[in-house]
């Protein structure tokens, strides 16, 4: 349950503050419950005062942007997560010294333009700093890191040479409910569509599992 | 390593909450693979926006809740759309898509990074170094402005000495009038065009009966918020509105208005810059953007003008 703090107002309004973990919650009360305005964290006025120079301003972007930021580096830009807050790390600094010259539009298209740039910027200087590393010191650790995305990918193709091999040992019947399970459809849907009964399609569905599990052997889940 | 679509739940109202949460996890490219696997190469690509058939809006402000479940199972059908969905999600998605569950690693490498940025603002380096780039920067821009300065002055020398030497040789020689004539043409200031009437930088003809450049600086201001008072109602009037706004832009280039010189400098530095602004959302624009975030961005644009103009006039040298 979130804690919260009420503070009764003469016009007949009441400010509503919950408090959790990942911020304040802003809402406008009347007595009867009903709620007048919602006011979430306005990002504009916060990046006009960080760029005035409001640290607490700029702290409240860090803090509402940084997850996305991460996600941004390490999923689309591919950086390993520990690069990946190092980069986010410096591209907040950047932002802080580039906001007082920033041209208006948008600013988390803004942000993950500096982080795209951040990100190319790492992943060139990490490959230089390899290149020397193996030319001063003859090893080969781009080999080594090269082994381990290998061998990511691997797993990844022996998981769907084997998935391919073992939908191609399933019941046909089996395997049409299965391939519908995998597109999202429901069970009812599925009856509906294969013109059979709901329990039939619960116990293909659940037996076809069992088949994909014992055939994946130490790849199911 | 396992495999992921056996993990998917049975019940269905679950499902796009679990998809959601592969899609913004390193796990996402297994997930496709196995898709593929199941499904084939689909017998028609489409792109993601046409795969979300109109709930593109509701898929960035309320998550993968808010689609169909023929919707849905189109996006797993053609698995190839999810890494496509994250991208966009990530890019333009809204504070619901911050809001799904993190891995415990991610969420702690994110409070480092909160903490970390906390402590570098703490210790001052950070504003120090924000006071020492401001610094430079101003002092770059000095620079241009005399580098700007002293090429005006050789500039209007040489011009004096080209027209003396145009003026004895004319009278020395009648077959070289025509040449000087020529020359003149081509050394006369250039013709301003015409600028549509009625409103934004078009209407400054009162800038001449006003006096200082405080005055001149809040009525360009005035001027400039006009722009966003008139609202275009589709891509085609919005396009002719920046072309107005630009026009206004080249008029005040080519023929300065009535501020003293370094007020002039200012000025004519800060217009071109808004006026390649303006040129950009043109250009957006005419390559497809959105109509209504172009327009938000011509609004932001001329309020910030505007404030600029205003902060301009206010600032001390021009107050009095």
């Amino acid at each position: 349950m979130s804690c919260c703090i009420t503070i009764l107002v003469l016009s007949g309004t009441c400010f509503q503050v919950p408090f959790s973990g990942t911020g304040a919650d802003f809402s406008l009360f009347n007595y009867d419950g009903t709620m007048t305005a919602r006011l979430e964290p306005d990002v504009d006025s916060l990046v006009e005062q960080a760029a005035l120079g409001d640290a607490r301003s700029f702290d409240e972007l860090v803090e509402a942007f940084s997850l996305r930021l991460l996600r941004f580096l390490t999923l689309t830009r591919g950086l390993p997560l520990h690069r990946s807050e190092d980069v986010a790390q410096e591209v907040w600094i950047k932002v802080w010294k580039a906001l007082p010259r920033r041209k208006p539009g948008p600013f988390l298209g803004w942000l993950l333009t500096i982080a795209r740039n951040a990100a190319t910027d790492d992943q060139k200087s990490a490959y230089h700093r390899l290149v020397r590393q193996d030319t001063e010191e003859g090893i080969l650790p781009h080999v080594a890191s090269g082994e381990t995305q290998q061998s990511h990918a691997s797993d990844v193709a022996l998981v769907s040479e084997r998935l391919a091999a073992c939908l191609e040992k399933l019941d046909l019947e089996r395997k049409q409910v299965i391939e519908r399970f995998a597109a999202g459809e429901s069970q009812d849907d599925i009856a509906q569509q294969l013109l059979i009964p709901l329990g039939t399609v619960k116990s293909r569905l659940s037996r076809g599992r069992q088949d994909l599990k014992v055939c994946l052997g130490d790849l199911a889940p | 390593m396992t495999t992921l679509f056996l993990d998917m739940p049975e019940d269905r109202n679950h499902l796009p909450v679990w998809l959601e949460r592969v899609v913004l996890s390193p796990d996402l490219p297994r997930l496709v693979t196995e898709l593929k696997v199941i499904h084939g190469v689909p017998a028609q690509q489409l792109s993601l926006m046409d795969a979300m058939s109109g709930y593109s809006q509701t898929v960035l402000e309320s998550g993968l809740v808010s689609l169909p479940p023929p919707v849905l199972s189109r996006l797993l059908r053609q698995p190839d759309l999810l890494p496509k969905l994250r991208d966009w999600v990530l890019e333009s998605g809204g504070s619901y898509w911050d809001s799904i569950e993190a891995t415990d690693a991610l969420s702690s490498s994110t409070q480092r990074i909160v903490e970390h940025v906390r402590k570098s603002m703490a210790s001052k380096t950070l504003r120090a170094d924000r006071r020492r780039s401001l610094t430079k920067g101003v002092a770059l821009f000095l620079a241009m402005a005399a580098s700007v300065a002293i090429f005006l002055v050789w500039h209007r020398y040489e011009v004096n000495k080209i027209s003396q030497i145009l003026a004895k040789t004319y009278e020395d020689n009648e077959q070289l009038r025509l040449d000087n004539d020529l020359l003149k043409q081509r050394l006369a200031p250039v013709p301003v065009p015409p600028l549509a009437p009625g409103w934004g930088f078009a209407r400054r003809e009162d800038l001449a009966t006003l006096e200082g450049d405080h005055a001149k600086l809040t009525k360009l201001s005035g001027l400039a918020l006009e722009w966003s008072k008139k609202q275009p109602q589709n891509s085609l009037e919005l396009a002719k509105r920046l072309l107005e706004f630009r026009q206004g832009c080249s008029g005040l280039l080519l023929n300065p208005p009535p501020l003293t010189k370094s007020q002039q400098v200012w000025f004519a530095a800060r217009c071109g810059d808004w006026a390649s602004s303006i040129e950009q959302q043109l250009h957006a624009l005419e390559s497809g953007a959105d109509f209504r975030k172009t327009l938000e961005n011509a609004n932001s644009l001329s309020v910030s003008i505007a404030k600029e103009l205003t902060d301009r006039a206010k600032a001390p040298s021009n107050s009095g």
